[in-house]
């Protein structure tokens, strides 16, 4: 386990390699032993030193009620820019425009591929191709409306065996920090995989 | 009536090398989103990222909660300003959300605010699903 550690002081393609062992396959931290030896709170203020936490930021804008007002969304990066959204659009009829719920769908997808290409990557079979589909269901719960689902569908092509298959999808699940924060709050997490031939 | 909304994501290759694309199926609202580890993890270099969608949803979701609140106390919101800011905390995953609110509404006190303000952020179903972040922290004001 410490291994990497010792490696990653040798350049910064360890630093990654390190970096995604630590943050998208689990965490070693997270699911370390109770009680951590110095060496575990070594390694972590020593990555948290050499890698940065990451902070990313959107604004958004709204006037009037909920029920009639509408806002819009946009994103630090530039790459959502005043994109409409309102009530009736994200409950109802979506009529073109983009809700919290889609973008939380946008979210978790674009974290478990990552995930899933690192654990195939990991194997030494990068895929070729992955395609995933993300679902998120609200539905009302005792009367107030609660995010109740998450399914994701993940066909991949990679150059892997149906069981190596199997094994890095559940490791992209098990340590995919999204799957891992909306599990914790209760959220029903799918996972459905597909291997296509290389 | 439940409420489905859908986004896709292609990939090719290694997490270090490779690079994605994000869609948003069910609206197509947001265009085709390319990702990839480097804009993820060091500067966007105006690439989205998970959290920054996440920063997006959460935001949203929170403005209308907050509108929501506003109206059944009997205000309406002519203006709010939200920003959300995710932190992803190498090896423990999202840390961090910090909510900043200004708001513009008639008659509505500083205090009659931030109390609203507080209740959206457990209210909005987004924070609920988000609800193992370990802080989640808002700031309100009156502008």
């Amino acid at each position: 386990v410490l291994r990497p550690m010792l490696q990653f002081r040798h350049g910064p393609s360890q630093t990654r390699a390190l970096f995604v062992d630590m943050v998208l396959t689990g965490g070693w931290l997270a699911v370390g032993p109770p009680g951590l030896p110095p060496m575990w709170a070594s390694a972590q203020s020593v990555e948290s030193a050499v890698v940065p936490r990451i902070e990313r930021t959107s604004r958004l804008a709204w006037e009037g009620s909920s029920a009639r007002g509408h806002g819009l969304i946009s994103a630090d990066s530039g790459a959502l820019s005043e994109l409409p959204f309102s009530e009736p659009s994200r409950v109802g009829a979506p009529e073109g425009q983009t809700s919290p719920e889609e973008l939380l769908a946008a979210a978790h997808g674009g974290c478990i591929t990552m995930s899933t290409a690192a654990e195939l990557t990991r194997d030494r079979t990068p895929p070729e191709r992955l395609d995933v589909t993300v679902n998120v269901v609200m539905d009302e719960v005792n009367g107030s409306h609660e995010i109740v689902a998450s399914h994701v569908t993940i066909r991949a092509r990679a150059a892997t065996g149906a069981d190596a298959f199997a094994a890095a999808i559940e490791r992209a699940d098990a340590g995919c920090p999204f799957s891992r924060m909306l599990k914790k709050a209760g959220v029903e997490v799918t996972v459905n995989s597909e291997l296509e031939e290389s | 009536m439940a409420t489905d909304r859908s986004a896709e994501v292609v990939w090719h290759g290694s997490l270090f090398e490779g690079s994605g694309t994000i869609v948003s199926t069910t609206t197509g609202a947001i265009g085709e989103q390319p990702v990839s580890w480097v804009d993820r993890s060091e500067a966007p270099g105006g690439h989205t990222s998970p959290e920054e969608l996440i920063a997006a949803a959460h935001a949203a979701c929170y403005s209308m909660a907050l509108s929501n609140g506003m109206a059944q106390a009997g205000h309406t919101a002519d203006e709010l300003r939200t920003s959300a800011t995710v932190t992803f905390q190498p090896g423990q995953g999202i840390t961090k959300i910090a909510l900043a609110v200004t708001g513009k509404a008639p008659g509505i006190d500083a205090d009659a605010f931030a109390a609203l303000a507080e209740e959206a952020k457990a209210n909005c179903p987004v924070s609920k699903a988000l609800a193992g972040v370990p802080e989640i922290t808002v700031q309100a004001a009156l502008g």
